[in-house]
């Protein structure tokens, strides 16, 4: 019994104890709860902070310090030293880091970049070849600990996941700055109404075809089944047109049908509204089961065995990304060809679009020169040279038209009827659009499947946290 | 008459050192009884087992023992003076709540200064270095921060756990020292005499090295494998996912609502019943079938009447030497639906329909299975060749005599012989296939897709954890599913390890 009263009075206590040791425990920072508070605004402060100490005293308050950064450099000129007009308003810093991706040939374009701007300005600029794909998730650690670079490299479809984690800021673009990139560019780094990255490339996939086997693609792609039947002979591995039966490219078919993934408010993605088991998806769906299946593309095409047909000149057209133009034309020479997408449904198809961009991180200590260099990287001389290092399509309208290539021609007027790919967190979950499209292809009923898929997305929406 | 005989062929070493064992195992008694993990008291114990060997006067060992164990006072190493008088003024509670004080004034009290002085400045040292980050740490894993942007809940999560791993260990230290104040306070009260400065030094040095040694590897350990997995258990009690990240976001206990949810919300239990279940059967078959392949081949190359055994060997162990993710690239081709060798060239040739490996769960996963088969079968092979040229010719030879049948020497000669050598291995090829990734994801993608499932048909549990962490940033979910495997595994690895044979043995002994 004493020992049961003596455990029932000293488990309170020694909690109590413990509590009030804890809350001892707790780092004072009594100072600096007003400035964090509120997520965004405070990161804000700091900008202003660190724009206004020369100009305005000190004392801008988050968005009119970045605005009158904005402006100042645009007064002087965007073109050449858009460093310099910042100049006026911000310290110069000694250096700034990038975080470029590893790819050998990014990296060269991106030193050669960098040391004009080290030339212009005299900051010297500090290339660390981190991989694209990892960026997000070092960022995260690197970033907070002090750790992290001015500007970073990212394609915009993982925008959502950088705002979400607070890791990237808006930049603030002057008309003649935002006069750099063609709109559809811009777009697709904005989420929820601010312009986030400055746009590098764009990348997205058009039609190769053999000059060989076929003269001209057709004007629209369901004509692809009506082609020459010699064309297409599966007994001798023989297709007239070939594509991996996947989502990612069979949305001209859901979009050209009145299908669509979110629906847009005031130009923000609503991930409520899902448009994916609406009328025109069931109907572009199948559609495409019927265009699969009509041009004998088998269901379980994958990118490499479509690469090694038309390759070997057994595949007359064949959809694929700018990545394959290298080792196609090795392969064919002058007969291979590059188009935009034949019209589907009567429109022209629109592709996913992903744009690789510059993102200025949260925690960088002089935003308004790491937005500096991104544009003195991504203006039209800049893009030319990115351009002639790696070969990717600028996304800079000057850049892509002085463009001299032909076999880019296809690409570049594909890009025209292109759409972003969504860049809200969201969009992960939509993959799974993946299996529909394949139980689409195998002849299951497409309503049943996108009710059940799209139930799914929902789901994993719901329990994604948010 | 042979299962007879052979069941003790493994234990003849054992019955031979008997006696020796036993009379260690009196001594391991009497030291543990005596003086637990304390440094300084097995220093005694132990010199007291090495200085008779330089003095040339050797008690025989249970005396030792015997001595150790009726009174400390007898078991000063006979270099000593004689016993002094018992001291009952010297009072061990009165060390021992110094001790518990502040670390080493027992020890003062109890007039070993150096040692005292060494406890203390360990202690004020340790308070002065530790006790902001220790603060900071214990407040962190509490709370994992209350600012958003300011407090980074994963560097507190990380913090805590460093803390409370340099409590641990702290605490661990100041309960040695508490014992060793009592103890010693003990001694003295029944008149031990203190051993000069040189001798305690060595005595001392001579108890210590075996854990200054492994020390290294020790605190390696602690942060190499016990930090990272603390972290990942302790992830699978927050809501660590992409809406919940820092540096924007704080993370928050939620105790074990993600099993919860991981029962109860449909995307999650749908799917991970079905994960399990074909991870099971994953596991047990391919590994299973690999073994028996291995040992049949095993058996047969190593008959007698086979010629070129070494040309054979080489051939079997090739699929070994390729690295897996190649072979494994190379099937999923082979076994590709339309343009495959095998539906093609295998079945086309023999004029059969051809089968659809890659979009038809069940072809997947016989495909799967087979693939493993190949690629697991060649290291057991090897595995038991070795064990089978081991074998004694005199037990076969001896059962021709009795006239057992072929089944009857593979069933009471070979199969014990191999299983008791290589039991542990078989175990660890069971434990490996369960969270065989590479293969899964390499061959189909943990595909085909199933309807009305996040995981597809071929997903095991840890190629399902991947694709949560990589595509969705569910990592609480990741991590609460990766500690359900581990449970698993551990329990599985734990369960079989005791009835293994070998390690029953080694138990035994040690």
């Amino acid at each position: 019994m004493r020992i049961d009263k003596v455990r029932a009075f000293v488990l309170p206590v020694l909690v109590a104890l413990l509590a009030l040791t804890l809350s001892a425990c707790a780092p004072d920072r009594s100072g600096q709860e007003g400035g964090a508070g509120d997520g965004g605004g405070g990161n804000a402060n700091v900008v202003g902070n660190a724009n206004g100490e020369g100009a305005n005293g000190g004392n801008g308050a988050g968005g009119s310090g970045g605005a009158g950064n904005g402006q100042a450099s645009g007064g002087n000129g965007a073109s050449g030293d858009a460093g310099a007009g910042s100049g006026d308003d911000a310290a110069k810093p000694e250096r700034l880091i990038v975080w470029s991706n590893d790819d050998a040939k990014h990296v060269a374009a991106v030193e050669q970049l960098a040391g004009a701007f080290t030339e212009e300005t005299g900051i010297t600029v500090e290339i660390v070849p981190v991989s694209g794909s990892e960026q997000v998730q070092k960022l995260a650690l690197a970033a907070p600990a002090g750790n992290g670079p001015d500007l970073f490299y990212q394609p915009q479809d993982r925008l959502g996941d950088l705002v979400v984690q607070g890791l990237a800021d808006p930049v603030e673009l002057t008309a003649e700055e935002a006069a750099q990139y063609s709109e559809a560019a811009l777009d697709a780094v904005r989420y929820e109404g601010e312009t986030y990255g400055l746009p590098i490339s764009i990348e997205t996939y058009a039609l190769y075809y053999n000059k060989a086997l076929v003269g001209e693609p057709p004007a629209a792609l369901e004509e692809a089944a009506q082609l020459p039947a010699e064309l297409t002979d599966p007994g001798a591995d023989r297709y007239a047109f070939l594509m991996v039966p996947d989502f990612y490219y069979a949305i001209p078919f859901i979009l050209n049908y009145g299908g669509y993934i979110f629906g847009e408010q005031d130009g923000a993605y609503d991930p409520t509204d899902i448009g994916l088991r609406n009328e025109g998806t069931v109907e572009g769906m199948t559609a495409f089961a019927d265009f699969v299946a009509s041009t004998g593309i088998p269901p379980t095409m994958t990118i490499d065995v479509m690469d090694t047909l038309f390759l070997e000149g057994k595949a007359g057209m064949a959809v694929n990304g700018l990545w394959a133009m290298k080792p196609y034309a090795e392969a064919l020479g002058d007969d291979l060809g590059t188009a935009a997408i034949p019209t589907v449904n009567g429109e022209s198809a629109p592709s996913f679009v992903g744009v690789k961009s510059w993102f200025v991180s949260s925690y960088s200590e002089h935003p308004s020169w790491a937005k500096a260099l991104a544009l003195h990287m991504t203006g039209a001389e800049g893009s030319a040279v990115y351009y002639a290092q790696t070969g990717e399509i600028p996304a800079q309208p000057d850049a892509q038209q002085g463009i001299d290539d032909p076999l880019y021609g296809g690409f570049v007027d594909q890009i025209e009827s292109g759409v972003p790919m969504p860049n809200i967190p969201e969009m992960s979950a939509v993959w799974a659009m993946d299996s529909a499209v394949d139980f689409i292809v195998q002849g299951e009923d497409p309503q049943e499947v996108l009710d059940e898929t799209v139930q799914q997305i929902e789901e994993q929406i719901a329990s994604s946290g948010r | 008459m042979t299962e007879h005989n052979l069941s003790k062929v493994p234990t003849v070493p054992g019955a031979q050192t008997s006696h020796l064992k036993l009379s260690r195992s009196q001594l391991t008694q009497s030291e543990s009884s005596q003086s637990e993990s304390l440094p300084s008291q097995t220093s005694q114990s132990r010199s007291t087992e090495r200085e008779p060997l330089q003095s040339g006067a050797l008690p025989s060992p249970s005396s030792r023992a015997q001595s150790l164990q009726s009174q400390s006072s007898q078991s000063r190493p006979p270099s000593q003076p004689p016993p002094t008088p018992p001291r009952p003024g010297h009072r061990p509670g009165l060390a021992m709540a110094l001790s518990i004080a502040f670390a080493g004034l027992g020890q003062l009290y109890n007039r070993s200064y150096i040692k005292g002085a060494v406890l203390i400045v360990l202690e004020l040292a340790f308070i002065v270095t530790f006790a902001d980050f220790i603060g900071l740490g214990l407040w962190g894993i509490a709370t994992l921060g209350t600012i958003p942007r300011l407090d980074h809940s994963i560097f507190l999560l990380v913090y805590g756990l460093l803390s409370l791993m340099m409590l641990a260990v702290a605490a661990v230290i100041y309960v040695i020292n508490v014992k060793d104040a009592r103890r010693q306070a003990e001694r003295i009260a029944a008149g031990w005499r203190r051993p000069g400065l040189r001798e305690t030094v060595k005595q001392s040095y001579l108890a210590s090295v075996p854990y200054l040694l492994s020390v290294p590897g020790f605190v390696l350990l602690l942060f190499v494998v016990v930090f990272p997995l603390l972290f990942a258990v302790s992830l699978a009690f927050t809501n660590y996912d992409l809406y919940h990240s820092p540096p924007r976001n704080l993370v928050d206990w939620v105790g074990f609502d993600n099993f919860v949810r991981l029962v109860t919300v449909p995307i999650w239990n749908q799917s991970f019943v079905k994960v399990l279940s074909w991870t099971l059967v994953w596991t047990v078959v391919s590994t299973s079938l690999q073994i028996a392949l291995g040992l049949f081949l095993a058996v047969l190359v190593n008959d007698k009447r086979i010629r070129f055994k070494r040309l054979i060997r080489t051939i079997l162990i090739l699929p070994w030497a390729i690295p897996n993710f190649v072979t494994i690239l190379i099937f999923s081709a082979l076994f590709n639906d339309q343009f495959g060798a095998i539906n093609r060239a295998l079945l086309g040739g023999l004029n059969l329909p051809s089968i659809p490996w890659l979009t038809d769960p069940l072809y997947t996963k016989v495909a799967l299975i087979g693939i493993q088969v190949w690629l697991g079968f060649p290291f057991l092979f090897a595995l038991f060749t070795g064990v089978l040229q081991s074998i004694s010719h005199d037990a076969y030879e001896a059962a021709d005599v009795d006239g057992g049948s072929r089944w009857q020497k593979f069933r009471y000669i070979t199969l014990p012989h191999v299983l008791f050598a290589t039991a542990p291995l078989l175990i660890i090829q069971y434990t490996a296939n369960f969270n065989n990734f590479n293969i899964i994801y390499l061959f189909n993608g943990g595909g085909p897709a199933v309807r009305g499932q996040t995981a597809g048909g071929t997903d095991i549990l840890i190629s399902w954890v991947y694709n949560l962490t990589f595509t969705t940033n569910n990592y609480n979910m990741a991590a609460t599913i990766s500690l359900i495997i581990g449970v698993i595994v551990i329990a599985f690895a734990w369960l079989q390890f005791r009835r293994t044979r070998s390690f029953r043995e080694e138990r035994e002994q040690g």
